[in-house]
């Protein structure tokens, strides 16, 4: 059963192109164009999954994740963050998350369900959303 | 020649016989000018022959005191009461000669007479002697003089008449200073090295350096003073050797300039001069004056001028002084008075300075010449003791004769010139000892042989003074062909010529050499003289003064800077190879013809010029790498590098010198790097750019995906979000590519007269939708008053799109509260500059090290969404224009990015 899904990304054309092609799968899709925002929208909305870019303007997807993570009610909704990094930086978001969990407090760490990294390949994308809901 | 006036009475053979004697100028010091004869009987042998000649006749001897000018009467009728009455009734100035001093004057003459013949028979024997050993003396280049034991000139050369322009008869048998200076009286001292040695027995050679005033000019002689003597044997007397240096000394008188002339002049004047004011107060007096009055120059310059005079001449002095403001000029004969009270007869010249108002005089003691007068009063006087000392004199004149043949021996071995003389058979007959010296061969082993070659050659061969023996020119010309041969322009018939002589000496030696043929009475060619010059010192120092010459001028052609000189006026004076290269002028074409503000243009002129007189490059008077423009002769303004330098003269400016380096090349040059360093630094954002573009790839991608979704659903508005989402994409791509190529490649700006505010308001309605979707107010501030501005046009638009598009997301970055961000656009236009462009935000600013990376390389702050391209490309052409693109930040206030563009007058339109 398909289900409400959350996009926050600062990029328009991004929203267009994923609420497009989530709504031609039949999810609902709701959209939000920065962390502020897009906190506001998952309290309101209650979304069944969140796609969340990594870098956004005036609340970064990191932080934006560790509020979600750290909300008792939100906590629950999986995320999967997109995100350009690995591929631009060389930075590893696996290492990144491990380095900053706290030393045996596991499940403690604010950790994303899933990573996808841009640009989005829809099929991954989909199969990806398919396996977490169900 | 003096002549004394004599009347005669008694007219018998004696008085005839004087009369005789009297028209053959016997005497050398003085005439006998027969004036009267006086006898009772007309018809005596000496009264018909005075008639005859035109002279006085009287019967009675008191007839005779009535001639003029009289001052002898020989009394020669031998009766004592004649000669008695004579005695007392005589005029005072008339002096008696009677009838037995006048038979012992008359024996002396006959006497003389006898000893004028033989001493005529002895001469000519030895003439011919003489004459062939003079011929030799005559062939020296250099004059020569020989003086007795008592300075008197037995003899001087060919050359000494030559180079003196005198007659032989005007200087023998004169003092050694009359025949050099041409002046009575004692030498001076100073003048005469062996007078002023003290050493008038030293078999030393004195040197000293002459002059002489011939025809007007001055002329310079080095004089070698040399003890004459023969081998072995002092001969008494010296030998004077002239080299005539006055080229040299004339070169060395230039350079001492007029106002010291003038100085030592006065002061060293052998005149006294003096300059003294209208009241006759003496205000400056020289050295010359003092002596002659002894008085010290101190007590002269307190004194008034008529003080000095005597009695008589103060007023006739006085008289003078009145009139000398309107004749300018005075001369007049008057009495002086020394400090000892003695008069001083003087010659005074005063001249009236009317500039200064003052008087200068001119003081010439002629004490002298009264003295002369009255000595030559004295001298007939005393006739009798002359005659018998002239007669004595006599007695020694054979032996003198005898000497002479001696002395010109002993001028040839002693001369300081090293030379030889071959015989008719070329055998050697003379080898003197500066030839030895030159030679290292002793006249011993060299005199009666023909082996005067080898010192010179290492082969057997004529030398030229064999080849003036034969007269052979042709074969003269075939081997002296490369020794500058030519005639000899002081021995006629002889040839000098130079060569280098490798074996000859230490390291070889340059002669020059004078050959002549020695000719007998009937021109027949008895032998012949060579003389030598060592030249190599000369040669040497020419060598190496025109090797340095050659070097400097080298230099200064050769140099690959351009080098000009310029004159006072800025005429060029020197403009080498460097100087063509880079301007294109030949230097015919502009030295001496061309200033140097023609080779630049008015800009550069002035630029020089303030650059030369303030110390912004360099000190006062240089130019260090001042980057200004040169016109070539095309007219195309070329950038140089110049340096330079004032040339002073005595504190005065007397010209400049300028290096250029054509800075075309090195622009070239810089500009080729700087292209390899944005190529090299396109080459290390590649990989950035690709994220870049993938991103926009992606975007295509999905807008693709989006419409058709959108057509298959048939949804329009869906459609409609989709194109556009593929065509800001779109936009992107040729966005980026547009910046690449403008960043990567050389190019010029296309000027075209563009209105500043009209572009701003294209630029801010183009970047309104960004803004308004980030949430940024974006706003124009415009002055109307700033005119249309050259430049280029496109390029410009992208200039403030790029600062806009910065400002905007600088505004929209983290940590600005979304709302709050206000962007402006600002025109004006400050002094000087065609138009300010300023961007300002009120975003995020910049830190340290985003500051640092700005303009440093490709440097994006927002990640994949920037290419790190747009500050590049906006400086470039920033630059390409000749403006300046520069910004203010400060963290968390907020950044101004401001861009000048130049006034350009003129617009060239590119091709």
């Amino acid at each position: 059963m398909p289900g409400k899904i959350l996009i926050i990304d600062d990029d328009p054309d991004v929203i267009l192109f994923l609420s497009t092609l989530l709504q031609d799968q039949g999810y609902e899709p709701v959209d939000a164009q920065n962390g502020v925002e897009g906190l506001e929208k998952a309290k309101a909305d209650r979304p069944d999954l969140i796609l969340l870019d990594l870098m956004m303007p005036e609340k970064s997807g990191i932080a934006l994740l560790q509020d979600l993570k750290k909300d008792e009610e939100l906590k629950h909704i999986p995320i999967i963050m997109v995100t350009g990094v690995s591929g631009e930086t060389g930075i590893d978001l696996e290492t990144f998350f491990e380095r900053n969990r706290p030393h045996g407090s596991e499940g403690d760490a604010p950790r994303p369900e899933a990573y996808l990294e841009k640009p989005v390949d829809p099929d991954r994308l989909l199969a990806l959303i398919r396996d977490i809901l169900e | 020649m003096k002549s004394l006036n004599v009347a005669i009475v008694g007219g018998g053979h004696g008085c005839v016989a004087i009369m005789e004697l009297a028209s053959r100028d016997i005497f050398r010091e003085f005439k006998l000018r027969l004036v009267g004869v006086a006898d009772t009987n007309p018809q005596a042998p000496a009264m018909i022959r005075a008639r005859e000649a035109g002279i006085l006749t009287a019967t009675h001897y008191r007839e005779l005191f009535s001639i003029p000018g009289l001052e002898l009467i020989i009394e020669l009728t031998g009766d004592p009461a004649v000669s008695m009455a004579i005695e007392r009734e005589k005029p005072d100035h008339v002096h008696l000669l009677d009838h037995v001093t006048a038979k012992f004057f008359w024996d002396m003459i006959s006497l003389e007479d006898e000893m004028f013949r033989s001493r005529l028979e002895a001469e000519k024997r030895l003439a011919a002697e003489r004459d062939r050993s003079a011929n030799i003396l005559n062939n020296l280049v250099d004059a020569v003089v020989v003086l007795d034991p008592s300075f008197n000139v037995v003899h001087v050369n060919d050359t000494f008449l030559k180079s003196f322009r005198v007659k032989r008869e005007a200087v023998i048998g004169r003092p050694c200073h009359e025949a050099l200076f041409g002046e009575r009286g004692p030498c001076k001292a100073g003048s005469c090295p062996i007078k002023d040695s003290q050493t008038q027995t030293s078999s030393q050679c004195l040197r000293k350096e002459l002059t002489f005033r011939r025809d007007g000019q001055d002329r310079y002689f080095e004089a070698d003073y040399a003890p004459l003597s023969a081998p072995g044997r002092d001969m008494g007397g010296w030998l004077i050797t002239l080299k005539d240096i006055t080229h040299r000394k004339q070169l060395e008188l230039a350079l001492e300039k007029s106002q010291r002339k003038y100085k030592s002049l006065f002061r060293l004047a052998r005149e006294g001069l003096a300059l003294f004011n209208e009241d006759g107060d003496i205000l400056e007096a020289n050295t010359a004056l003092t002596v002659m009055l002894g008085y010290t120059r101190e007590e002269l310059e307190g004194r008034k001028i008529h003080e000095l005079a005597r009695a008589q001449s103060r007023i006739v002095l006085e008289e003078h002084l009145k009139g000398l403001k309107i004749l300018g000029f005075v001369a007049v004969e008057m009495d002086f008075l020394k400090k000892t009270g003695d008069p001083l007869s003087v010659e005074a010249g005063i001249v009236w300075l009317p500039e200064e108002n003052l008087f200068h005089i001119t003081v010439k003691d002629i004490t002298f010449k009264k003295k002369l007068e009255e000595s030559r009063r004295h001298y007939s006087e005393n006739l009798e003791s002359e005659v018998e000392k002239r007669t004595r004199e006599l007695r020694l004149s054979q032996e003198e004769i005898q000497r002479q043949k001696k002395t010109v021996e002993g001028i040839l071995y002693g001369t300081p010139v090293p030379m030889f003389v071959l015989n008719a058979d070329h055998k050697i007959m003379y080898w003197n000892k500066a030839c030895e010296k030159l030679t290292g061969f002793s006249s011993k082993e060299m005199e009666g042989t023909d082996r005067h070659w080898e010192p010179f050659y290492p082969r057997k061969r004529p030398l030229l003074a064999d080849l003036v023996i034969e007269g052979d020119e042709a074969r003269m010309r075939d081997l002296y062909k490369d020794m500058n041969l030519r005639p000899s322009p002081m021995v006629e018939g002889g040839y000098e010529a130079e060569h280098f002589f490798p074996h000859l000496g230490l390291g070889g030696t340059h002669l020059y050499f004078n050959a002549a043929p020695i000719r007998d009475d009937e021109g027949k060619i008895q032998g012949s003289i060579i003389t030598y010059q060592d030249f190599s010192e000369r040669v040497k120092m020419t060598q190496a003064l025109q090797q340095r010459e050659a070097f400097v001028r080298n230099l200064i052609q050769n140099s690959i800077d351009g080098i000009i000189a310029t004159d006072r006026d800025g005429k060029v004076v020197i403009f080498n190879r460097g100087a063509e290269g880079i301007l294109g002028y030949a230097a015919q074409e502009v030295k001496d013809r061309v200033t140097y503000t023609q080779l630049v243009p008015p800009e550069t002129a002035r630029e020089i010029r303030r650059a030369f007189y303030d110390t912004n490059y360099g000190p006062r008077g240089k130019i260090l790498n001042l980057e200004t423009q040169f016109r070539t002769r095309e007219g195309e303004e070329i950038p140089v590098r110049l340096s330079g330098t004032l040339l002073y003269e005595n504190r005065r400016e007397v010209g400049s010198v300028v290096f250029l380096q054509d800075l075309r090349e090195v622009r070239r040059l810089r500009r080729e790097k700087e292209q390899a360093q944005r190529m090299a630094a396109i080459g290390r954002t590649v990989a950035g750019l690709a994220h870049y573009i993938k991103n926009i790839l992606n975007g295509l991608k999905g807008g693709a995906y989006v419409i058709n979704s959108a057509v298959s659903k048939k949804d329009i508005d869906l459609v409609k979000k989709g194109w556009d989402m593929v065509s800001r994409n779109i936009d992107q791509i040729s966005n980026i590519v547009l910046d690449m190529l403008v960043y990567s490649s050389e190019r010029t700006p296309r000027y075209e007269k563009v209105d500043p505010n009209e572009l701003a308001e294209e630029v801010v309605e183009l970047m309104q939708d960004r803004a308004r979707v980030s949430g940024v107010r974006l706003d124009l501030d415009l002055d109307p008053g700033v005119g249309k501005v050259a430049m280029d046009r496109t390029a410009l638009h992208r200039c403030l799109l790029n600062l806009v598009s910065n400002a905007i997301d600088a505004c929209t970055l983290e940590g600005i509260v979304a709302g709050q961000g206000r962007v402006v656009l600002k025109t004006d236009r400050p002094p000087g500059w065609g138009v300010r462009f300023r961007v300002i935000d009120n975003g995020t600013g910049m830190d340290e090290q985003t500051r640092q990376k700005l303009f440093t390389d490709f440097y994006t702050t927002k990640g994949y969404k920037g290419t790190g391209l747009g500050l590049p490309v906006t400086q470039k052409i920033v630059k390409e224009h000749g403006g300046s693109l520069t910004f203010e930040t400060e963290l968390g206030k907020g950044t101004t990015f401001t861009i000048m563009l130049p006034e350009k007058k003129t617009v060239r339109v590119a091709a």
